[in-house]
């Protein structure tokens, strides 16, 4: 839904607001001239900021779930009451990592969601300079909440400035404070404290009670970072602690280890069960088998290659493999190796499945076929179009800066020229305005990877990074990087572009994703697949589950942009919910049950709109890259980034990360 | 800022503002008051902004909490059950406006000042005085009630 039918809701403004408007307007007088700040003032609470900022260890009291919610939502809200009544402070329970130390302070629980907050601070001794999560940047000034509107005396330094005044290591920390049986932690937040320490506050919703328990899980992990936000590597510290909590307001906090070892399948069972690799028991991709065909036993068979080799499997992996007849897959994998070697089971008999995958759009439906014959079941897709990953750009506040949209980039290279101009302006000219939430090298280098990777794979060639293209582009980015050096970070009212929250959504305002303006749009993509054995002693039974489950998601998916339709038919629309449940309604469905499908099947409805904007601008450009070193969780993706953040924090040159890129390439080639 | 800069600001922000408070306040003469005094207020304390550009968003802060300070005020005076229904005009969405009205307080202002006023993340979080991260739960939660509001009413019809 567009601003402005969003805003259609209220209506117009009525008149009498209007002129209550302007007779108010009327009203007010001229006053004293306006007072800024003196030099003096500003100085001094820039002095204090630093010293305060150094000094990590002062007592500073850290307000209470309740003061907190006070102050968000005011004292009358409904949850800020609740909570005053439930208020339960936990006695003080410290956590220790590394460098960090972890103090839970407050748990609630309201008879449905936990709250819990706490304090991170440094451990005495150690020269660090803690940076809070999760969107502070090292160029955010250090310890002012700028996300709450706290302002910044001029001159305060920046996270990666102190820490370089100190001569100390900069610190990433995050904790996360779970509950069993909870539906998901959707607030995890944390607020800088002007003592060098910071605030986290968690919420999660849906927690199971058990023996008028909960059994929390404290989750924190820690390492440094360099001032352009890399991690450095070989300095993470995660650990996970278990405590329990008693539901009740006097929240007492003591450690309690929990581990339920899962149930075997009687041995009986196991010689007649169909062997499923890459799914799990609770999965809902083998839901519809399961209960169309209760008597038929699954066995979820652990795999010994481990789960990060099934990620990146291939012909030569068969042999180490235990007996199995669905496997789960990736497009990453050597999926067209696989088909090519006869591995993997003719789905083409089945003409139900022919034809809903001869619905799809030619990059999906290519990526699951070889020689005219159906292999694999395509059962989801990823990619970067969903959610984070896309630059993005509020075109709409690029007028202030007298920007238009006809200054938007419409490629990378553009982009990097962009910044270079950008960057001439006088400060003044850029002010409250940054380019991006992070540095730029940080921001710019993995989609000129990945964008790399995806036109390589397109022009059929063996990947190399040693090409004339990709080191004038590695060498467009270094001037931008270098031009933007000089860029201050505060009170920022802009970021001129920024991580996209879905591309579906954003589609106009999404940077083409393409190197050059005369080179195709490109959108990389991971989908995952159902395959058959295709020596299966169980093949009727194997394919029943693709089949069950290709069925189901086809259902669940219509108006979703997960899959299917929405996602891969040229054919518009999909079927509407309605018309689902129409159908289901004439077959005697109860009401209760219409409401548990319309439930399953549509958990997120994407307007038409959406669907439009990804069938136009997504969908036809999707790619499915498979070389080793673009598949995520694989060995060769971590040996990739390693030598990116080696790049990032200046260790390797231009020439030598070419070189170690290709390097990579070569090893991991044939893996 | 002088007077006519900002009067000529106000009075081009004057539908977002008109917005806000009926986004949180039922009666139209509460969100008259709400916005007289918000009005008021920012102009004499325009000193405080240190840049001009935050204007708006530093107005809509206050009206804000002019609204909530008036439905404070409004709860004392009157017994919950004698509060009137909320009013619409006549052009408006009113199963829209319905269903974002009756959203939880913490997810309604941010869903407005995002899909509505098209503010961004960072703005909002300064307006509500709320960390960054939790207005992006509170939208993602807040779109997620709507569309199962929508829902409902859907399969109601």
């Amino acid at each position: 839904m567009k601003q402005t039918q969003w805003q259609a809701m209220y209506g117009s403004v009525p008149d009498s607001f209007e002129r209550r408007v302007a007779l108010t307007l009327r009203g007010i007088e001229e006053g004293k001239p306006v007072k800024r700040l003196t030099l003096r003032t500003v100085l001094i609470t820039a002095l204090i900021l630093v010293l305060l900022a150094i000094v990590a260890y002062a007592a500073i009291a850290i307000p209470s779930i309740r003061d907190i919610y006070s102050e968000w939502y005011g004292q009358d809200n409904e949850t800020t009451q609740l909570l005053g009544e439930q208020t339960a402070q936990a006695p003080n329970q410290t956590f220790e990592l590394d460098d960090v130390t972890i103090t839970l302070t407050e748990v609630i629980f309201d008879g449905n969601t936990l709250y819990s907050t706490g304090v991170v601070k440094a451990k005495e001794g150690r020269d660090i300079v803690l940076l809070p999560p999760p969107d502070y940047s090292p160029r955010d000034i250090a310890f002012v909440d700028t996300m709450r509107g706290e302002v910044a005396p001029d001159g305060a330094p920046s996270y990666a400035e102190l820490a370089a005044q100190k001569n100390a290591r900069l610190v990433y920390s995050n904790v996360w404070i779970e509950a069993e049986g909870g539906s998901g932690s959707y607030m995890n937040d944390a607020m800088p404290l002007s003592d060098g320490t910071y605030q986290f506050i968690n919420e999660f919703d849906d927690v199971t009670v058990r023996d008028g328990r909960i059994a929390v899980t404290v989750e924190a992990m820690q390492y440094d970072v360099t001032d352009e936000h890399v991690r450095v590597e070989g300095t993470e510290d995660r650990q996970k602690w278990q405590i329990s909590i008693p539901a009740i307001a006097e929240a007492i906090i003591t450690p309690e280890p929990t581990d339920v070892p899962p149930t075997p399948m009687p041995a009986a069972m196991q010689s007649e069960a169909l062997r499923v690799i890459g799914e799990s028991e609770n999965g809902w991709v083998g839901g519809p088998f399961r209960e169309k065909w209760p008597q038929e036993p699954v066995l979820y068979v652990d795999n010994p290659l481990a789960e990060e080799l099934v990620m990146s499997i291939g012909a030569e992996q068969w042999v180490d493999l235990p007996e199995w007849d669905v496997m789960s897959l990736h497009t990453t994998d050597d999926l067209k190796g696989l088909m090519a070697a006869g591995k993997l089971a003719d789905l083409s008999g089945d003409l139900a499945l022919m034809d809903e995958v001869n619905k799809m759009f030619p990059t999906i439906r290519d990526a699951v076929m070889h020689e005219g014959k159906l292999y694999a079941i395509p059962v989801f897709i990823s990619g970067e179009f969903f959610s984070a990953g896309l630059l993005g750009s509020e075109v709409d506040g690029w007028t202030q800066y007298g920007l238009t949209e006809a200054d938007l980039p419409g490629s990378f290279e553009q982009l990097c020229d962009f910044i270079v101009r950008w960057m001439q302006r006088p400060a003044e000219q850029r002010k409250g305005a940054i380019l991006f939430p992070n540095g730029v090298r940080h921001t710019l280098l993995d989609p000129l990877l990945d964008q790399y990777v995806v036109a390589q794979a397109m022009s059929g060639q063996p990947l190399t990074f040693d090409t004339p293209e990709f080191r004038r582009l590695l060498a467009a980015m270094r001037t931008a990087a270098d031009a933007a050096k000089v860029e201050k970070r505060g009170n920022v009212d802009f970021s001129l572009f920024h991580v996209t929250p879905s591309a579906i959504q954003n589609a106009p305002r999404v940077l083409p994703k393409r190197l050059t303006p005369d080179a195709p749009i490109r959108y990389d993509a991971r989908m995952t697949v159902l395959v058959v054995n295709a020596d299966s002693p169980r093949k009727d039974q194997a394919m029943r589950y693709v089949a069950s489950a290709f069925d189901f998601i086809a259902q669940r998916s219509r108006n979703k942009a997960e899959f299917y339709e929405g996602l891969t038919s040229a054919d518009l629309p999909g079927t509407p919910l309605e018309e689902v449940l129409a159908v289901q309604r004439e077959e005697g469905e109860s009401e209760e049950d219409l409401a548990k499908i319309a439930k399953t099947y549509q958990p997120e409805v994407i307007p038409d709109s959406e669907l439009i904007a990804y069938q136009q601008n997504i969908a036809p450009y999707l790619v499915f890259p498979q070389h080793p070193v673009y598949r995520r969780t694989t060995e060769g993706w971590h040996a990739m980034n390693d030598l990116r953040n080696q790049y990032l924090a200046g260790d390797l040159d231009d020439a030598a990360f070419i070189v170690a890129l290709n390097a990579l390439v070569a090893q991991y080639a044939d893996n | 800022m002088t007077k006519a800069e900002f009067t000529e600001r106000v009075v081009g922000m004057q539908a977002t503002l008109y917005r806000v408070s009926t986004t949180l306040l039922a009666q139209l003469c509460d969100r008259e008051d709400a916005v007289q005094s918000c009005i008021e207020k920012a102009w004499q304390s325009r000193h405080k902004l240190r840049d001009d550009r935050a204007l708006q968003a530093w107005v809509v802060r206050i009206l804000i909490h002019e609204c909530y300070a008036l439905l404070k005020k409004r709860k004392r005076e009157l017994p919950m059950e004698q509060l009137p229904e909320r009013t619409t005009e006549p052009d408006a969405h009113p199963e829209l406006y319905r269903h974002v009205t009756a959203l939880p307080d913490k997810y309604r202002m941010p869903v407005v000042l995002h899909y509505m006023e098209g503010y961004a993340i960072e703005e909002i979080a300064r307006i509500l005085a709320r960390p960054k991260g939790t207005i992006k739960s509170q939208l993602y939660r807040g779109r997620a009630l709507l569309k199962d509001a929508l829902r409902g009413e859907e399969a109601d019809a």
